[in-house]
């Protein structure tokens, strides 16, 4: 006994025919004449076998749709023309934060209101029309991260039923937070980084300004000028090798020239503190400064001179500082008209911007400078390597 | 409207005193170079002042707060900065403003024009 219904047993007996017969010509038992009986058993297996064979491409395609549907890594659904969810696959309701049957049979306003009201009059647009909208740009909420503004990139295709009419649409949605916040860094950073290079112009612009204010000759502007360039470009390029986050005390007063000699009249002991960026700009202009006078006026311009450099970390309630101590030793008497002009009041006001203090006084053994900058980080903990040469 | 006693905002000692000294050998009466909110803020207290040249980014702060007292007080100021217009925050927006680094004679007709203005 069998179920089958009898059209398919009558269409297996009819196959069966046909394959005997093919057989039989095969094996050239029959004769030249066939039967136009025969012939048209010959025709149905073709046309069996071509349906066939339709019928398993399509079924590869389906699967391949299907397969595309749940696995491509972009959201997609279709909506009828209610504007209810009919079909909709994991990306998507993943990106919802919605299990994709929760969707179904419901209207768009229902499972995201808020995104939902703002494209409402676009969608039922697009079903009057049946012109497709590509590239619409979207944002907002879902419940898979609440509190989190997210963007995405729309697709939508009308779905053509019977005489063309309009039954749904097609929605593709492609998550872009990603890319616009990208986007918005990458803005952010090119203004900031213009606004560093005009800013940095303009300090060129006041170093070139005040250094031919106390230049009596085109040779002393020129020295101090370059020397005053130098230290700022050295200061950009040891600051560009941490991002511009700051540099280490000792790495500041290495990159100064006139404290960079191998000789035993320079000493410079303190640990390794950091200092944030502004902070160390400033200072190492301010170090310069310093030397600069030590070398042209100071201790430094007679072979016995000396030069002591300390520094140590400073806590408080007011939180942490950085407390250094330049003493000069041994060098001439210094002269009154040294103690004024472009450098002096640099070295002592230009670290205010960043909270620091610089006090100067004027030894009868040399200049002593005691700066003190607050450090507002937390790169400085008490077990970080101690530094001195 | 009198145009002498001007406000200097600048976080930056070397850019301050090139803008001081620009504004002091063109006759102004210059307050500052304050270099942070507070200090600004001190200054407009206790002084009469005829109009303000303001940086925009004082290190860790930016100048609104000052802004808005100027505005209250009805003092015409300069923002001048390294920032250009659609990198300021909103609340400079429609400010006049001077991109760094400054020509010093553009920076003094622009304050003279800002205290006609305001008259």
């Amino acid at each position: 006994m069998t179920d089958k219904p009898s059209r398919e047993i009558e269409l297996e007996k009819r196959l069966r025919e046909a394959e005997e017969i093919l057989d039989a010509l095969r094996n050239q038992k029959v004769d030249a004449v066939i039967g136009t009986n025969q012939l048209a058993m010959l025709r149905l297996k073709e046309v069996e076998d071509k349906l066939h064979e339709q019928m398993q491409i399509a079924d590869n395609r389906l699967k391949e749709i299907e397969t595309i549907y749940r696995n491509v890594p972009v959201g997609l659904c279709v909506i009828d023309r209610g504007l209810r969810f009919t079909r909709v696959n994991e990306h998507l309701a993943k990106m919802n934060g919605i299990p994709a049957e929760e969707h179904l049979g419901r209207k768009i306003t229902e499972v995201l209101p808020k995104l939902a009201q703002d494209i409402e009059p676009d969608l039922r647009q697009l079903i009057e029309t049946g012109k497709p909208r590509m590239n619409v740009e979207l944002n907002g909420q879902t419940p898979a991260q609440p509190g989190v503004e997210r963007y995405w990139l729309e697709h939508w295709l009308p779905l053509h039923g019977e005489q063309d009419r309009i039954i749904g649409i097609n929605v593709v949605i492609e998550e872009i937070t990603e890319r616009k916040k990208a986007q918005q860094t990458q803005r952010l950073l090119l203004g900031e980084l213009n606004h560093r290079i005009k800013n940095n112009i303009a300090t060129i612009q006041a170093i070139a300004d005040q250094t031919l204010q106390q230049s009596g000759s085109p040779a002393e502007f020129v020295e101090g000028f370059k020397g005053r360039l130098q230290i700022l470009a050295r200061s950009h390029t040891l600051l560009t090798r941490s991002k511009w986050e700051g540099a280490y005390i000792d790495d500041i007063l290495k990159e100064q020239l006139i404290l960079n000699q191998k000789t035993d009249r320079i000493v410079f002991t303190g640990p390794r503190i950091f200092l944030a960026s502004q902070a160390a700009l400033h200072l190492a202009l301010v170090l310069h400064e310093l030397g600069t006078n030590a070398g042209k006026h100071g201790s430094l311009s007679v072979p016995a001179g000396r030069l002591q450099i300390n520094w140590d970390l400073q806590s408080d309630y007011h939180g942490s500082a950085m407390k250094l101590v330049w003493v000069e030793l041994g060098g001439p008497a210094i002269q009154e008209v040294h103690k004024q002009g472009f450098g002096m009041p640099l070295i002592e006001r230009s670290l205010k911007a960043v909270g620091g203090d610089t006090s100067i006084t004027f030894d009868p053994s040399g200049l002593r400078c005691e700066i003190t900058l607050p450090l507002l980080d937390d790169h400085n903990t008490p077990e970080k390597n101690s530094y001195s040469t | 409207m009198r145009c002498k006693h001007i406000l200097l905002v600048e976080d930056d000692y070397l850019i301050g005193l090139n803008i001081q000294q620009t504004l002091t050998s063109a006759g102004f009466d210059v307050s500052g170079p304050a270099m942070n909110v507070a200090a600004g803020m001190e200054l407009i207290t206790e002084n009469k002042l005829d109009a303000a040249v303001l940086d925009v980014n004082l290190g860790d702060q930016f100048s609104e707060e000052i802004v808005l007292r100027l505005m209250d007080l009805k003092i015409p100021y300069l923002l001048l900065t390294g920032y250009d217009r659609e990198n300021l925050p909103d609340i400079f927006a429609g400010a006049p403003l001077m991109e760094k680094p400054f020509d010093g004679n553009e920076l003094i007709s622009t304050i003279q024009e800002l205290c006609k203005q305001n008259r």
